[in-house]
């Protein structure tokens, strides 16, 4: 019977640390792969680009020369985008309509008398016959206008002629008008009736054709949007007008690039009307949208030279942790916030290790128990189960709002609130750490006629500093990870990474905090996973080697004691 | 022993370094506030840190309401926010001596948003009342499939929040059944996750994940904000105590968005420049 009980307790124990074991493995394998993704990933030619132009990387011969195969690559597919847009008979057609136009009003301008006429009657029944005339006059141009609307000129170029001709009408009609009040004497409401009517027809017209072509050209526009954003800029003085780095350059990693052209070009959204005329945007494939033109042939031939124009190489990019973000942690690294955890972890440890080791030696060492005692020490375990948002929330309302320890958030603020968290777990694990110290030595100490001071000092404390120590270092790994006690007291979504002598006045980015605001708040969170996940890895990185750090000093230090 | 000694060496070092860094001049702009003017806000730290150097802009997102409160601490230099401050919120501002002034740097449009795979592409305004207040509850009622409708709500501290209950739902009480989430990122997410659920963020926050929603038959776009057709707009502000001085930090980065770049920049991120 007891055999049975034995065995069955140790296949019961076995069975669980298999299972702890398998969930640690679960949940730290995925960490571990995408973490890494952060810093070895597939890139494309648009990193190296982004990481000389920005970061003033030295990018060997060879990649330099990948980035030119790219350009080359990508060469026809600009041309191709550029003749869609300044389509073949585009340019002679607005030249010719150009023509038109100064054609009808120099006969405006030789017809002066009917003009004279027209504007000699009142009010509303001028308007009218101005109106009427100018109908009669503009037939030619508002012809040839419709006819090339039905040519098979791109509806880019041509809503671009068009929209010309409109801001020309205008202002030859504005021109006309001042004209014909210099020698007809017109006055101000004449002369702005003339404006206004003269060309109103021709206006129109523009105008109900730039509608009906509006809808196909927004959708061109949407997938021109998705090509830019695979790709980037087509040259540098395109480059040069944009302000936004995640416009300067297309997607510099491949999983990225891939995604963008599953999302963003092969599937575009199109403004359509539903069966109650209300707007509604739908979700097609950009081929079948698109068939039979000259933009089918661009997302074809996206499609065929997709690696040659992003020309996709593995690559390991280190500054991930050096470098600091760029455009809101879409490019560059995380170097900020791995300093701002550092600053934040070694500051609540300065202020929080002196405080915890003096409060022990005192507990351990001078203080008689009785009721003081006591009610000390359940403060201290009652420290030890207050929610850490609370210590966030005091930090707040105590050290910045009423202490004014700083103006704003700021390290020290966030490293103190830090400090009182981790306080009662310092005060505990030295206490245990003092009081595992064998009388025997106190009483040799104090035997050899060491004062109790002394005794503490030489003695006691050299022989309970390894355990001390473990305990300070495993408490510092959970203020590295602590999120709620920086959020209103230390931590910012942006900020640069601070110098030393910053830490007193400035918040700062940190780990814990960025991981949370990227997956919650980030405008592009789909973009910067990877960063995230990065982050993470760091972050149990940095507190797992804190962890080891605190065995391996343990050993080292009790050997020396030994 | 002598460890212990270094260490209160090296603490001490610390704290003299600290009192060297307490008498220098800083240069810093402090911005706290709305999630919706976070991107904005961003992008013009990044630029203004590329054409100035040697200032640290920081920036937390933490909610119009929380920016207003950081302004009225002294706590920031600016405070985003994505409505106008409120009557009691002025008075708790002047009692403390902040004057808070209001700098218009974007407009920006409200889009309904649901989940791609929703048949719903259009609704009228008062449907999308009728919706946040509980008087329908299915999509069958609007047209969609036989499913309960999530309701996702941001957070009352949320100026998104205060703009969509003044504007669409007229002040009437959210369906007790709403879901709130803190952020515009977090509303998205739950809708590109969950089929029947519908939330609200601000328009350069939609993307591919999500579908936005025709209101009164008028797709969210700049051309359609711009000219009044879309139902629910409202202007973005930066808050800051008085009228920054002229030629200051903040003078230049809260007159960011009337310059040429500034607007560019407020128009690559999907939101409305104030002068067009």
């Amino acid at each position: 019977m007891r055999n049975i009980l034995d065995r069955s307790f140790t296949i019961m124990a076995r069975a669980c640390l298999c299972l702890m074991a398998l969930t640690l493995l679960g949940f730290l394998l995925p960490i571990i792969y995408n973490g890494l993704g952060a810093v070895f990933f597939n890139a494309t030619v648009e990193h190296e680009k982004f990481l000389r132009e920005n970061l003033d990387y030295d990018i060997p011969q060879k990649k330099i020369e990948l980035i030119e195969r790219a350009d080359a690559a990508r060469a026809p597919l600009w041309k191709m985008i550029s003749s869609y847009e300044n389509s073949h008979g585009a340019a002679e057609s607005g030249k010719l309509l150009a023509q038109i136009r100064k054609d009808v009003f120099a006969s405006m301008r030789a017809d002066k008398e009917t003009l004279e006429k027209i504007l000699g009657l009142g009010g509303r029944e001028r308007a009218e016959k101005l109106r009427k005339y100018a109908e009669s006059a503009w037939k030619i141009y508002d012809l040839e206008a419709s006819r090339l609307a039905k040519s098979e000129i791109s509806p880019f170029a041509l809503d671009k002629a068009f929209k010309s001709e409109q801001t020309s009408l205008e202002s030859d009609a504005k021109k006309f008008a001042s004209d014909c009040d210099k020698t007809m004497k017109l006055g101000f409401s004449k002369r702005n009736s003339l404006r206004r009517n003269i060309c109103l027809p021709p206006l129109g017209l523009m105008k109900k054709l730039r509608a009906e072509i509006s809808l196909q050209n927004a959708a061109y526009f949407e997938l021109k949007n998705g090509i830019r954003e695979l790709l980037g800029p087509s040259d540098k003085t395109e480059k040069s007008k944009l302000n936004l780095l995640r416009q300067r350059y297309g997607q510099t990693r491949m999983d990225m690039a891939k995604k963008t052209l599953e999302e963003s070009i092969l599937h575009i959204n199109i403004k359509t009307k539903n069966s109650r005329g209300a707007e509604i945007s739908r979700r097609v494939a950009s081929k079948q949208y698109f068939k039979n033109s000259a933009v089918e042939d661009m997302i074809d031939y996206i499609e065929n030279n997709f690696d040659s124009m992003l020309k996709p190489h593995f690559t390991a990019y280190w500054g991930f942790f050096f470098d600091e973000p760029f455009d809101s942690n879409i490019f560059g690294g995380i170097w900020p916030m791995i300093c701002g955890t550092f600053y934040l972890t070694f500051g609540s440890m300065l202020i929080a290790a002196p405080l915890g080791i003096a409060a022990a030696i005192y507990f351990s060492e001078y203080a008689k128990e009785g009721r003081v005692i006591s009610l000390l020490r359940m403060c201290v375990g009652t420290l030890a189960g207050v929610p850490s948002i609370v210590f966030g929330l005091f930090g707040l309302a105590f050290l910045i709002n009423t202490l004014k320890v700083s103006e704003s958030k700021s390290v020290l603020a966030g490293a103190i609130t830090l400090a009182l968290l981790i306080l009662p777990t310092i005060i505990r694990a030295c206490e245990e750490a003092l009081k595992a110290v064998p009388q025997s030595y106190r009483e040799a100490a104090l035997g050899l006629g060491a004062g109790k001071w002394k005794a503490i000092c030489t003695v006691i404390l050299p022989a309970a500093l390894p355990s001390m120590l473990t305990g300070i270092i495993i408490s510092m790994g959970r203020a590295a990870g602590e999120t709620a006690p920086i959020i209103f007291t230390a931590a910012t979504s942006i900020g640069s990474a601070l110098a030393i002598s910053d830490i007193f006045t400035q918040p700062t980015p940190a780990l814990p905090w960025n991981i949370y605001n990227i997956c919650s708040e980030h405008e592009m969170a789909d973009r910067v996973g990877h960063v995230q996940y990065g982050m993470v890895l760091t972050l149990i990185g940095l507190v797992l080697a804190l962890n080891f750090a605190a065995i391996w000093m343990r050993a080292r230090l009790q050997n020396k004691v030994k | 022993m002598k460890n212990l000694l270094k260490l209160t060496k090296i603490s001490a070092f610390a704290a003299c370094l600290m009192f060297v860094a307490y008498a220098e001049a800083e240069d810093k702009i402090v911005i706290d506030g709305s999630t919706t003017v976070g991107p904005i806000s961003k992008a013009f730290a990044d630029f203004y840190k590329e054409n100035n150097g040697g200032v640290n802009i920081t920036i937390s997102e933490s909610g119009s309401g929380n920016g207003v409160k950081s302004l009225m601490n002294g706590a920031c230099d600016i405070a985003n926010m994505s409505r106008f401050m409120k009557s009691s919120e002025f008075k708790a501002c002047a009692d403390k001596g902040i004057m808070p002034v209001a700098h218009v740097v974007a407009f920006d449009g409200l889009a309904v948003i649901v989940n791609p795979q929703n048949k719903v592409g259009a609704l009228t305004l008062a449907q999308i009342a009728d919706i946040y207040t509980g008087k329908i509850t299915n999509w069958k009622q609007v047209g969609g499939d036989d499913a309960e409708i999530v309701v996702i709500s941001r957070d009352t501290n949320s100026g998104t929040y205060e703009t969509f209950n003044e504007v669409a739902l007229k002040k009437q009480a959210i369906t007790p059944k709403a879901e709130y989430v803190g952020s515009n990122g977090q509303a998205r997410t739950r809708v590109n996750s969950t089929k029947n659920a519908i939330a609200y963020v601000g328009l350069g926050f939609v993307d591919n994940s999500v579908k936005a929603l025709s209101v009164n038959g008028t797709l969210p776009s700049a051309s359609s904000i711009v000219s009044g057709k879309y139902a629910i707009s409202r202007p973005l502000f930066m808050f800051t105590n008085a009228y920054p001085k002229m030629g200051s930090r903040v003078y230049d980065f809260v007159t960011l968005h009337l310059t040429k770049e500034g607007r560019e920049i407020v128009r690559e991120l999907g939101y409305i420049p104030v002068c067009e």
